[in-house]
């Protein structure tokens, strides 16, 4: 599509000046366009504090919140927490996608499991899963057995109902081609089924990871004493705004480098799909 | 592969509660092309899936032999369309099937599978997603004659592509044909490529379907597409098909 528009754009101009020209420019702006809103914010956010439209106790100006993480990293303490984070994340990611994955494609493969167990489960769906988190608690404490457990079901959920929809949705005119070929089992799992189902897995890994980083927060707020969200309550408990902000920030971060890594793999093991172009067929009479 | 000697006996098939296919019977010699026709949703597809073992028969005996042994017949099915896996490119898919000790002879296979069917080879590293539709049909007939079959089943293999290529591509199916020796069963809505290719053709008609008439083709090969012969039985299969498919209408008319 970028290519259209380039070639459409480009039409009544020589070939060779846009060449040379387009591309650099194509590239700064490529770089450099989506830098402009945060910079507009921050200097706004700069502007409203120093003005004195928010006092600074509600909202410090950037560069205290800059100095406030600084410090923070000096002294390990933001590496700390974000390493208690990310292991809750990991543990809780684990135990939630491993199972979704298996039980997804189970009651995707047994239509008999599926009409068994899929009411119930999509009954389950309509709570929304944070509605859980008390429950949680009184089952299994506060500890960080209870916490890593919360981070799982939310995982669970999203990973479980895409895996079932990929597994379900193959399409049977692939599987009937297995058939006819005798490809046997195992080459028809490894070339056909999973391929098949691994878009909608994979679907189901971001949301579920997506929803992990909802839980963590959930589960740190409630009862923790270290990780970001952690963090999150301690500074405002004690009145620091520069604090919950590093850690607001640094929620981001991470959210998107652990979403940008899934995104990667999905582009590497989704190549076939993102092809655009066509093989041109010149006809060589034989 | 010299081609399997088919043979339906009083053969019926049911989906489901709708009985599809009764007392079909038939004799497909080793080697020979036969040709299905008949109005949609009649069986043919059906009859094919039957003869791939995919569709089990509600009554009746269904054999397919290799005259030279009793050794298991290698059966290949190119579907009405291509039917390619979209996460393996051309050359691959094609490999998949292809039999063979190593991976390397596999690939070697394909690629030669791929020549015969003369497609361009910049399209063997394609994914099929980027192939046009000619192309794609003419891998998916080369995934079939890799697996070196003694019996190909062809399902209106070249319904989608423009009227050029399936010329063409007929032509290729053909030289295809009297190359390997396989025994043919293509089902086709085109009577002209029913004629043009077959040693006969047989119509589907009825409900439950079964065979209805049956057309020797007895023009010598290379056959040339204008041959007043061909035109001939042309209008007789067609005639025929015509009375198949208006069936209600001309039974109220001529009693
Ligand atoms: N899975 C199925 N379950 C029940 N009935 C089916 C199924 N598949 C096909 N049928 C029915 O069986 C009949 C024959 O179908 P078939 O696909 O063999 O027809 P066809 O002759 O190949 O038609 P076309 O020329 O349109 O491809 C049709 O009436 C169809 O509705
Ligand atoms: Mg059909």
């Amino acid at each position: 599509m970028a290519l259209q528009r380039l070639s459409a754009s480009a039409r009544d101009e020589p070939l060779s000046r846009t060449r040379r020209e387009r591309v650099p420019t194509g590239k700064l702006t490529r770089w450099v366009v989506p830098w402009i809103v945060p910079a507009l914010i921050v200097a706004g956010w700069w502007g409203i504090v120093a003005a004195g439209w928010i006092p600074s106790y509600q909202l410090p100006p950037p560069q205290t919140v800059l100095r406030t993480s600084r410090e923070m990293i000096a002294q390990g303490e933001l590496l700390a927490h974000l390493v208690a984070t990310l292991q809750r994340l990991s543990w809780g990611y684990l135990l939630g996608a491993v199972p979704g994955i298996a039980f997804g494609t189970l009651t995707g493969l047994s239509p008999t499991l599926r009409r068994a167990v899929d009411p119930t489960v999509q009954g389950l769906r309509a709570i929304p899963s944070l509605a859980w988190v008390p429950l949680f608690l009184l089952w299994f404490g506060i500890g960080e057995q209870a916490r890593v457990l919360l981070i799982a079901l939310g995982v669970f959920l999203p990973v479980y109902f895409n895996v079932l929809a990929a597994i379900s949705g193959l399409d049977w005119r692939l599987v009937e081609f297995a058939q006819v070929y005798r490809l046997g089992r195992w080459r028809t799992l490894r070339f056909v089924l999973i391929p098949g189902a691994l878009p909608g897995v994979l679907t189901g890994l971001r949301a579920g990871l997506s929803l992990g980083w909802m839980f963590v927060v959930a589960a740190e707020l409630i009862a923790a004493s270290s990780g970001l969200g952690f963090l999150l309550v301690e500074g405002q408990s004690t009145m620091r705004p520069d604090r919950v902000l590093v850690a607001l920030l640094s929620f981001g971060v991470l959210g998107k480098l652990s979403d940008s890594v899934l995104a990667r793999i999905e582009r590497v093991v989704l190549a076939w799909r993102e092809t655009i172009g066509s093989v041109q067929e010149a006809e060589a009479t034989p | 592969m010299t081609g399997a000697t088919v043979r339906l006996e009083g053969v019926r098939i049911g989906l489901g509660d709708h009985l599809v296919l009764s007392d079909v019977s038939l004799v497909i010699p080793a080697g020979s092309f036969l040709a299905i026709v008949g109005p949609s949703g009649v069986g043919k597809t059906t009859l094919l899936r039957a003869l791939a073992g995919t569709v089990p028969l509600r009554e009746g005996r269904l054999s397919i032999e290799r005259p030279q042994d009793g050794s298991a017949p290698q059966v290949a099915f190119v579907f009405q369309e291509p039917r390619l896996l979209p996460w393996l490119r051309t050359s691959e898919n094609v490999a998949l099937v292809a039999p063979g000790r190593s991976a390397s002879e596999r690939r070697q296979r394909a690629y030669a599978a791929l020549a015969a069917v003369h497609l361009p080879e910049r399209a063997f590293s394609a994914w099929p997603r980027q192939l046009s539709g000619g192309m794609a049909q003419r891998a998916a007939l080369a995934r079939a004659l890799v697996t070196e079959p003694d019996l190909l089943l062809l399902d209106e293999p070249f319904s989608a592509v423009d009227a050029l290529t399936r010329l063409r591509l007929q032509d290729y199916l053909l030289e295809l044909w009297e190359r390997f020796g396989f025994t043919a069963v293509l089902v086709t809505h085109d009577v002209d490529e029913a004629v043009y290719l077959a040693d006969r053709v047989v119509l589907l008609g009825g409900r439950p379907a079964t065979v209805q008439e049956s057309f020797a083709v007895d023009v010598p090969r290379p056959r040339d597409r204008g041959d007043a012969r061909l035109a001939a039985l042309r209008a007789r299969v067609l005639g025929a098909l015509d009375r198949e498919a208006g069936e209600p209408i001309a039974a109220a008319s001529g009693q």
